[in-house]
């Protein structure tokens, strides 16, 4: 289970970001954050993921019991989370399968696993571009480098097909993306998640949650969780804004 | 020739701090060197004793006036011919096409070629193996009509050695020259090099990749001449410099009166890896026409925190994303060089340089 309990982040200039976090997702969910811009949705992501732009001030999140705030990045991913950013970075020079053969023998030598086999290797790419629909243009570009952003989106499923994490935060994978890239990204969400496999989906539009339909939805805001209910507020929330909630 | 060199060299005298195109260059260390102490002692003797090299250049087609010492204004170029190196002479036949290497013997050495019609050159310069005090190499090329010449070497160098490589290239209409460089030496070395876009379209790249450590410092001092119409040119130097190794980079461009649609570039790029590395960039556009496209940018900076954290957040430890940027980082220099031979050496010896 990924539990988040009273979780407050700052930038390192000391603003206030997250102001007491509180979630609980167990195998196989999927959950929908939504919340207006700047209300800390992406930034839950990334204080989980430990980037070095924020700073914990209190509370925590465990993975399975382990606490991911007390470990490196890399540990924290191998632990089993993975975090799609909302602009994935472009890291020209860096080629792509390159990078995600790297990034898969790490998670493998962390689990104390040996290498992954070339032909095992390539078996699950080439399942994995498949299912999103990729071409071979992929294998060999830079990572990100020069791809467009629902390119990059579908970029980022490829590497959770890959690395088939425990729990998956997909910061605004919807964004971008026009209906076919949609349905493609969707699908490969959908086919990812398991009953050991959770998702995480932060979105603003109800469009990607009736292809990918969750089990809870989350409203954040002003740095909190302040309401949570099932698939049916999303469908309030589309309608009617985020006015009419208490202490929006 | 070898008299009109030495006359020149001690006009010119060795270079001091105020010398503006040895900025930087330490040049107080220069009055330490015995082989150097000729060009200021005018008593010390020199022995002319080149009247076979004049003849064997002249064999080949080539006159003293070629090699404008009258207008060189840098020892180091000098350096070779003042002391009567024996000029290495070729002329690679219109449409032949060959490989080579060059292979300096001596302490000065002077290298000359003349590549004529539509030929296609590939040299890669071998370093010497024998460390020594001080080393001058020169290169001359004299590239006719659409020819094609590149110029490649993955220099690892001598720690103690003071190195001067100077390149002088002329260009004519449609010729293509690029030069490839990846130096991962100890030493301190001087690297001077002027090309001269004589004819219309011809085309110059430079290329430098510095991977430095220790006390190295690479001063590079590039001047690319436009003299005709449409001439494109790029400068692309690429710094990883750690410990108290240091460049200076000194690129020049001059867009003549009469080269519309000239169209050139200068991009140095610099990752410092430690606190005390050092870079120093001198940019000089000169430019005499209004049709023209002239650019120049540098980058200052350490390894990009989001790119580390996008890695790492990918269950890559933070060793091996580090060495994963930078070797993307130095790649990138042979991304766009147009010749086989050199992009596959550097992009050999790179492979064996960040081998995981």
């Amino acid at each position: 289970m990924l539990s988040i309990k009273n979780l407050k982040a700052s930038l390192l200039d000391g603003t206030q970001i997250l102001k007491g976090i509180n979630l609980e997702v167990k195998p196989g969910e999927i959950h929908a954050i939504m919340g207006i811009n700047g209300s800390g949705k992406s930034t839950l992501a990334k204080v989980i993921s430990g980037h070095p732009a924020y700073q914990v001030d209190e509370g925590s999140v465990e993975l399975d019991g382990k606490n991911l705030l007390d470990l490196e990045p890399n540990e924290r991913a191998n632990e089993g989370f993975f975090a799609s950013t909302q602009y994935p970075i472009e890291i020209p020079g860096v080629p792509n399968v390159e990078f995600l053969r790297m990034a898969l023998d790490s998670k493998r030598a962390y689990l104390k696993e040996g290498p992954i086999s070339d032909e095992e290797f390539n078996k699950r790419l080439n399942e994995a571009m498949e299912l999103l629909e990729m071409d071979d243009r992929y294998r060999t570009r830079g990572l990100n480098d020069g791809f467009s952003g629902g390119e990059k989106k579908r970029n980022e499923i490829l590497q959770m097909a890959m690395l088939l994490p425990k729990y998956s935060f997909l910061d605004e994978t919807d964004s971008g993306l026009d209906i076919d890239a949609l349905r493609i990204v969707s699908n490969g969400i959908n086919h990812l998640h398991s009953q050991n496999r959770a998702v995480i989906l932060v979105t603003h539009y109800q469009r990607i949650l009736d292809m990918v339909k969750p089990d809870f939805v989350h409203v954040l805001m002003h740095g909190k969780i302040l309401l949570s209910g099932g698939p049916d507020l999303a469908l309030k929330l589309e309608k009617e804004g985020y006015d009419w909630i208490e202490g929006a | 020739m070898q008299k009109e060199a030495l006359e020149k060299i001690r006009e010119l005298g060795l270079p001091g701090k105020k010398v503006e195109d040895w900025y930087k260059f330490p040049t107080a260390k220069l009055g330490a060197y015995k082989s150097l102490e000729f060009i200021a002692n005018k008593d010390i003797p020199v022995e002319i004793d080149d009247a076979a090299n004049v003849e064997r250049l002249s064999e080949s087609g080539f006159q003293i006036a070629d090699f404008e010492i009258e207008k060189e204004n840098d020892i180091s170029a000098l350096l070779p011919l003042a002391l009567g190196a024996k000029s290495f002479v070729k002329v690679v036949k219109a449409g032949a096409s060959e490989n080579g290497i060059l292979k300096p013997h001596d302490e000065f050495s002077h290298t000359v070629f003349r590549i004529e019609k539509g030929a296609k050159v590939s040299l890669e310069i071998l370093e010497n193996k024998i460390e020594r005090e001080l080393s001058a190499e020169r290169i001359d090329l004299f590239v006719e009509e659409d020819a094609e010449v590149e110029l490649f070497s993955t220099e690892v160098g001598h720690a103690n050695e003071l190195k001067f490589r100077t390149i002088r290239v002329h260009q004519a209409k449609g010729s293509k020259v690029h030069i490839l460089d990846l130096n991962r030496s100890d030493s301190l070395r001087r690297t001077s090099v002027e090309d001269y876009l004589e004819g219309e379209a011809a085309d110059f790249g430079y290329r430098a990749l510095n991977i430095l450590r220790g006390s190295a410092a690479e001063h590079d001092f590039v001047r690319v001449s436009h003299q005709a119409p449409k001439c494109p040119s790029r400068q692309f130097i690429r710094n990883l410099l750690s410990e108290t190794a240091s460049v200076n980079y000194d690129g020049g461009v001059i867009a003549g009166a009469n080269c519309p649609g000239t169209d050139s570039s200068e991009l140095v790029n610099t990752i410092l890896l430690s606190d005390d590395a050092r870079i120093h960039v001198k940019p000089t556009l000169k430019i005499f026409h209004d049709d023209v496209a002239c650019s120049h940018g540098n980058t200052v900076g350490s390894l990009d925190r989001e790119s580390l954290y996008y890695l790492q957040s990918r269950g890559i430890d933070k060793k091996h994303a580090e060495e994963l940027l930078i070797e993307a980082f130095a790649k990138d220099i042979i991304a766009e060089h147009p010749f086989e031979p050199g992009k596959q050496r550097l992009a050999k010896v790179l492979a064996e340089t960040f081998l995981r």
